[in-house]
């Protein structure tokens, strides 16, 4: 079966014609763009309008789909990572650890910040997505390493 | 005869009633309703408004279509949101109105009003179409004047010497000026906007509980937009 990633869900309809806004998008534009192939409620689907309204893509599919259907494309559909870099799903539901072993949580989204991308674990904590903070990520074993200091 | 243009009103009923004073005072001998009457917040106070008039001339949009068959393309929480505020037999008239009328009107002849083209209610074209793909649409009508709604942006273009007017939407027009866009025929082509309260109506449109956004758009970003979108 082709692995999926969720780039977003159907949100509130925008005027009459079968538009929708998309809610928590990927921020990857090219998937909001006339053309686009996606997976929608399970269905392929393809868009066949996007423009923005209040700074969110606004997309229309063909077939259409129900609200609150979740919005995938196929992972092969990606681009490659290079080293050292990744998907913010793929640090979802990773375990954390700080370097000494103590168990801090799991990951529950990668949320953008200012100056740096936001570790959210399931514990509440919150951890900076910089080199000094994140010392290792290992996909293969589900595991991040903090260095200690972190966290209180 | 002189005509009003009022197009796409979309249940709007607060625009539509700043129009008909305007209309009032116009003195025409008919008003096209040019489709898309109906589907928005407010469908029956628009009809109990509009089905009265007897110089009224209804044509079928698609979004009135849509609310009353299966598989339509409009949102279904969208239908059945507008479906349970006016009569099931409302949505089966306007759904058969007729595709296009055609009436003489002062210093124009004949003139062709119609939805989205003479040839079918939905396909889109706008101010930014080429010409060949209007001639496209426009293959076999021989009034020399044309006047559609559908994309809610107001304009008036020669095409071929075929004059092409679009009247705006009463009720969501695409515009930089708020108000209701609409038109006035005979003995020439004028393009009209009526001002009202359209941040009190976008509020009470809110408020109404309508499970979508009323969009909003410049003409240009409308058109752009539009031109956008395949075929369908």
């Amino acid at each position: 079966m082709t692995e999926r990633v969720v780039i977003g869900r159907v949100g509130k309809p925008h005027g009459l014609d079968g538009s929708f806004y998309v809610e928590r998008p990927s921020l990857d534009e090219r998937w909001w763009r006339v053309g686009a192939q996606l997976v929608a409620g399970g269905r392929e689907v393809q868009v066949v309008g996007a423009r923005r309204a209040q700074s969110r893509p606004v997309i229309k599919v063909d077939p259409p789909v129900e609200r609150g259907a979740v919005i995938e494309v196929d992972r092969s559909a990606l681009p490659p990572t290079e080293e050292d870099e990744y998907y913010a799903f793929e640090l979802v539901g990773l375990a954390v650890e700080e370097e000494d072993g103590r168990a801090l949580g799991v990951v529950e989204s990668v949320d953008p910040g200012v100056a740096n991308d936001v570790l959210a674990l399931d514990s509440g904590i919150l951890l900076p997505m910089v080199e000094d903070c994140v010392r290792e990520i290992d996909l293969d074993a589900r595991r991040i390493r903090i260095a200690t200091g972190f966290v209180d | 005869m002189r005509v009003a243009v009022l197009n796409d009103v979309h249940g709007n009923v607060r625009a539509l009633q700043a129009v008909l004073r305007d209309v009032e005072d116009a003195g025409v001998d008919a008003i096209v309703l040019g489709g898309d009457t109906l589907a928005g917040p407010w469908p029956a106070e628009t009809y109990e408004l509009l089905a009265p008039l007897e110089r009224a001339v209804w044509i079928r949009g698609n979004a009135d279509r849509e609310l009353a068959e299966e598989g339509g393309r409009a949102p279904s929480e969208l239908i059945e949101w507008v479906g349970g505020r006016v009569d099931r037999s409302v949505l089966e008239h306007v759904a058969t109105l007729p595709l296009t009328v055609s009436l003489e009107v002062d210093g124009l002849g004949d003139v062709l009003f119609c939805h989205a083209t003479p040839r079918n209610d939905t396909e889109i074209r706008t101010v930014l179409s080429s010409d060949e793909r209007w001639l496209e649409v426009l293959d076999g009508v021989t009034e020399r004047t044309v006047v559609c709604g559908h994309t809610h942006v107001q304009f008036d273009r020669t095409i071929s010497g075929i004059r092409i007017v679009n009247a705006g939407s009463v009720g969501m027009p695409y515009a930089d000026e708020p108000g209701a866009y609409w038109a006035l025929l005979g003995p020439g082509v004028e393009l009209r906007r009526t001002e009202y309260d359209t941040a009190a109506t976008l509020q009470a449109i809110e408020e109404t509980g309508i499970p979508t956004e009323w969009p909003q758009a410049t003409a240009k970003e409308a058109s752009e937009y539009f031109e956008t979108l395949a075929d369908d």
